[in-house]
């Protein structure tokens, strides 16, 4: 889903660039303090920010010969925080378009505000479920329903911004539509890696997974 | 809590690449998006920058796992230290 530069419109990037300026500004500001408090947190941060963009390289095929590859925000969001997910993901964001030419330079703001804050509300709804359901079957569905939703959500942003650019020639009553249609299954891939990683995690080492009563949620 | 012993979890992450990336399939493919513009027959009209290792690809070296996994590897060494290297400058600042 990483937009290339030439399809969206200048004004749209630029209302995205102030968005995404002040979303970092504030996630930088409460990480900083959130990251003082553990030493041992910023490793943790830094090799699962390595392992998202190791698992976003790995592209698994959907039907009709797409393909999809894990987006990783709510991942991270559960292991760490929705602030420090979306530090993650821009870093990883930042250095597929700087090094690998992935997703645009100046569309690199749309890629953050649809990959790295838009799938907040993701998170959000495995927060609800698990406040709900507080044990391991909480945790699993709420896992495997907020990726599913960040990813469907994404895309359906993606598919506004595409149609409402005047640089691409369908409107938004296509675009979405189009977007969807992948997103649905892709997301049943999101959802299936991240509840497969959380399982694991759970059972092998439980304590990188926050309680119900430690989860955060924004910092 | 929360205590990892890091360079292991980085040999996990390069193995877990490396299996998946012998699969061809898990390397090809046009993804959602690519999947849209392709159907509309469209492509973007301006590219200001293709990156130094473009598609993850090394230039010179034609075996697609081989070059596959070491654009990954260079990746997730660089994504690391940079995570690790702003987190510290971050936390410093005080």
């Amino acid at each position: 889903m990483h937009i290339p530069d030439g399809v969206l419109d200048l004004w749209e990037l630029i209302s995205f660039w102030v968005i995404v300026i002040i979303a970092w500004a504030a996630a930088i500001i409460k990480s900083r303090k959130t990251l003082n408090e553990e030493e041992s947190k910023l490793p943790f941060l830094a090799i699962v920010t390595a392992m998202i963009f190791a698992l976003q390289m790995l592209n698994f095929p959907i039907v009709g010969g797409t393909s999809g590859h894990l987006l990783g925000f709510v991942l991270v969001a559960i292991l760490l925080s929705p602030a420090q997910a979306l530090l993650s993901i821009s870093t990883v964001l930042i250095i597929q378009a700087l090094i690998f030419g992935d997703g645009g330079l100046v569309a690199l703001s749309a890629n953050v505000f649809n990959m790295a804050i838009v799938p907040l509300i993701g998170y959000f709804i495995y927060y609800g479920i698990r406040k709900f359901k507080d044990d391991n079957k909480g945790l699993y569905i709420g896992t495997f329903i907020g990726a599913y939703i960040s990813v469907v959500l994404a895309s359906l942003v993606c598919g506004i911004e595409i149609g409402a650019s005047s640089l691409f020639p369908y409107p938004i009553a296509v675009t979405v539509p189009a977007m969807l249609l992948w997103h649905v299954f892709i997301a049943l891939g999101e959802a299936a890696i991240t509840l497969a990683i959380i399982m694991y995690l759970q059972k092998s080492r439980p304590d990188l997974i926050p309680k119900t009563t430690e989860l955060k949620l924004w910092w | 809590m929360k205590e990892i012993t890091v360079w292991k979890w980085l040999i996990a992450i390069i193995v877990i690449l490396a299996v998946f990336l012998f699969v061809p399939v898990y390397i090809a493919g046009p993804d959602g998006l690519e999947a849209v513009f392709q159907t509309y027959g469209f492509t973007p009209l301006y590219q200001i920058w293709s990156g130094l290792i473009p598609d993850y690809q090394i230039p010179w070296i034609a075996n697609e796992w081989v070059t596959s996994l070491l654009a990954g590897i260079l990746g997730i060494l660089i994504v690391f230290a940079i995570t690790y290297s702003l987190g510290k400058l971050m936390v410093r600042r005080k």
